[in-house]
């Protein structure tokens, strides 16, 4: 599993130095320089496929996410929203799982694309970090009060956060909120932040997020699109999710590109929609 | 046989009369002057663009403003055309005349412009539609020696609209030897002065009573001078351009009778022959950056002082840097808006930034950013140039070991992130703490690209000698 460390770049040498000493890296990129760029290994590409097909609104994912974290009373890492279409008497109820959409992003700092939440963070770019890919490559990126991890998730650091709340304001679906019963780091007058962070702390252990683990139906499938035997790549080739992003991603007018997908056979999320004004209350469980 | 004859008269003259009209009406197409003149290309091109033309709802022929109502149609109209086109043939230049003469009765028929509609109309000029205008106040007041015509403002012939105005020959008449927003030149002749709260945090609130929000007027009766915002409004002499005259004239007795204003005007701008901009320079009228102000008290001794400040405070792209302009300089914070602090370095006064300048405008609690940003910059710009002369070392060590092309293409690779890096450096970073650290970025990227290559040879060697111990 890749881990993630703060930057010493001494330090990550020694670490991966024999690794890259063995992997012969060194002859073969002086004898091929642009041959070297080209097989750096990827690092994973995360993404959920929430399946709505098999989703019956059971709230588990929203519990276990509780319980997997300290998320305050009152606030919510996922939801589970629900849509009714058609016309009575022929009716027909729908639950949507929602959580941060740890979207790619079309916006630019420096050679990364990063999301509307990332760009506005005063605390971004910060320090220095390294990612290293299972195959133990390293690559380099910036951290910041909220950041990108070049896996595409989209991470806290409460230590720099000022609690200025820009990000909050720049996410178009809501899923950030201030965590009432803890201070920012940076400025302890104002509250952290409080997102869905892709359960990283399990993830880089090799565990799937516990609202995956505890999903009994099976409706959230999570893994590396990178991969191509994986579940996820697999589902993403038979339903063209990533073709049609249009249909299977929340608010692609936001074009934020979301890697949170939703298979969609009746294009019921093209009914669910929420007022921007109002879209924090989107991320309240209510069960009506 | 005289009844042959008269039949043979009446066709002739027929044939004749016939023949005249046909010439005649051939002769006053568009199609005949745009076309098979070629010298016409370019005016008959932007004809077709305006509203005089193809894309207008009525196409107005070339006839009928460049020859007065009732001489267009006459066989003196066409004399005057074989009379240019001898001119064109006996002449070896590639344009034959400068400028065309048209009539303001031309423009003003009844069933054109009629004076009586337009006169007093009140209408709206400019790419925004924001410069209210009216045809009146432009008619009545003029210079010694000038008349207004309609060609004198409505001059495009040969680039872009025929008749459109061109912003340039408002600013002679208007910016020509006037204060800032004096007389001619005032503001509201021209723009609304808007009444709307100039902070942007009251744009959209509710009115308090008790609250004193800040407009123009507000401005204005405090004595706070327009320039101190609107920097630089106009730019440009306006001077007679030194080779003007002789682009026409090279006559000594003519060209010694330049400096007599009112001559020069009646002949050239009464008369409709030349257009301001022939004569004079052209002037700018547009919002200068509000930043040179600042700088421009440094600027005599040192020319290119600042620069690199400059260049973090506003953020343009660099490489992969995205546009990052600084918060401050959205809301046009200029150098001293910071830089308050008087202090004497080497027997000179300066003003230096002082975190007490954040406080003044934000909260108490903005004094500690300044530190932190400095202390951030620092440890960046430290980070990098260690790396930096990491690199350059490491390049001499094993220079010998590489082919000499990868030696030079490593040294451009360093050289490239040393320029983002001197930004930083010598612009001090805080001006813009996002920005400075996306430029380090840059350099690193440029510096990582040769350590990456470099660092394997050292850890190899390093290895070996452990070995050999």
């Amino acid at each position: 599993m890749s881990t993630n460390r703060t930057d010493d770049r001494r330090e990550m040498l020694r670490v991966s130095g024999a690794a890259v000493v063995a992997a012969g890296l060194m002859s073969t990129s002086l004898l091929q320089p642009k041959e070297a760029g080209a097989a750096r290994a990827k690092a994973p590409h995360w993404v959920m496929i929430m399946d709505l097909r098999r989703c019956m609104g059971c709230r588990a994912c929203t519990v276990a996410c509780k319980a997997e974290y300290d998320v305050p009373l009152g606030a919510f890492k996922t939801v589970v929203k629900q849509v009714v279409t058609g016309k009575y008497p022929d009716t027909r109820r729908t639950t949507i799982p929602r959580r941060c959409n740890h979207c790619e992003g079309t916006e630019k700092v420096g050679k990364m694309t990063v999301p509307p939440c990332v760009k506005v963070c005063p605390e971004y770019p910060k320090d220095r970090r390294v990612f290293i890919t299972p195959e133990g490559k390293k690559i380099r990126y910036r951290g910041g009060a909220t950041y990108k991890r070049p896996d595409g998730l989209i991470l806290l650091d409460n230590d720099s956060c000022t609690g200025c709340g820009k990000c909050i304001d720049a996410c178009p679906y809501g899923a950030r909120t201030f965590n009432k019963r803890k201070a920012a780091g940076k400025d302890k007058s104002k509250h952290a932040i409080v997102k869905c962070t892709s359960c990283v702390h399990r993830l880089d252990e090799g565990v799937t997020p516990a609202c995956v683990n505890t999903c009994a139906a099976g409706a959230r499938i999570f893994g590396d699109l990178n991969d191509p035997d994986s579940e996820v790549a697999r589902l993403a080739r038979e339903f063209k999710l990533l073709e049609n992003r249009d249909k299977t991603t929340m608010k692609p007018e936001a074009k934020t590109m979301p890697n949170i997908f939703y298979i969609d056979p009746d294009g019921v999320l093209a009914d669910y929609s929420f007022d921007e004004k109002d879209k924090l209350a989107e991320y309240r469980d209510i069960v009506e | 046989m005289k009844k042959g004859i008269v039949l043979t008269i009446v066709l002739i003259v027929f044939l004749a009369a016939a023949g005249v009209l046909s010439v005649e009406s051939y002769t006053a197409k568009p199609q005949f002057c745009g076309t098979k003149c070629h010298i016409m290309d370019k005016p008959y091109k932007t004809w077709q663009a305006s509203k005089h033309g193809k894309s207008g709802k009525v196409e107005v022929r070339c006839v009928d403003c460049h020859y007065a109502p009732g001489e267009k149609m006459t066989l003196h109209a066409k004399f005057k055309g074989l009379g240019q086109l001898f001119t064109y043939l006996s002449s070896d230049e590639k344009e034959v005349r400068k400028a065309t003469h048209i009539a303001d009765i031309s423009c003003t028929t009844s069933k054109c412009h009629p004076a009586d509609q337009f006169m007093d109309k009140k209408l709206k000029y400019g790419e925004k539609k924001k410069v209210s205008f009216t045809h009146k106040t432009h008619f009545d007041k003029t210079i010694p020696g000038q008349e207004m015509h309609c060609t004198t403002c409505h001059i495009k012939a040969g680039d872009e609209k025929h008749f459109e105005v061109p912003k340039e020959q408002c600013y002679i008449c208007h910016f020509r030897k006037s204060d800032f927003n004096k007389g001619r030149g005032a503001c509201n002749l021209c723009h609304e002065i808007p009444t709307t709260p100039l902070q942007s945090q009251k744009k959209n609130a509710q009115p308090d009573k008790d609250e004193k929000i800040i407009t123009h007027q507000s401005l204005e009766k405090a004595g706070v001078a327009c320039q101190s915002c609107h920097y630089q409004m106009i730019r440009g002499e306006t001077a007679l351009m030194p080779r003007a005259c002789k682009e026409c004239h090279s006559d000594t007795a003519v060209l010694a009778k330049k400096n007599d204003m009112k001559l020069m005007h009646s002949e050239h701008v009464a008369k409709q022959k030349a257009q301001c901009a022939d004569c004079h320079q052209p002037i700018v009228h547009k919002e200068s950056d509000f930043i040179e102000a600042a700088r421009l008290n440094c600027a005599s001794c040192h020319p290119d002082h600042h620069s690199y400040q400059k260049a973090l405070l506003v953020g343009n792209p660099y490489g992969e840097v995205p546009a990052t302009p600084n918060l401050m300089y959205n809301v046009k914070t200029n150098c001293l808006g910071c830089h308050q602090k008087q202090e004497v370095l080497k027997g000179e006064p300066v003003l230096r930034g002082a975190a007490r300048a954040c406080v003044d405008c934000h909260t108490k609690d903005h004094e500690k950013l300044l530190a932190d940003w400095e202390k951030e910059v620092q440890g960046e710009v430290a980070f990098a140039k260690e790396n930096h002369d990491r690199a350059l070392a490491l390049l001499d060590e094993f220079k010998d070991r590489l082919d000499p092309e990868r030696v030079a293409a490593f040294k451009e690779q360093i050289a490239k992130g040393q320029q983002a890096l001197d930004i930083v450096v010598y612009g001090n970073g805080v001006h813009n703490k996002k920005y400075a650290i996306m430029l380090i970025d840059e350099a690193m990227n440029s510096i990582y690209a040769v350590l990456d290559e470099l660092e394997p040879l050292a850890e190899e060697q390093n290895a070996t000698e452990e070995n050999r111990q």
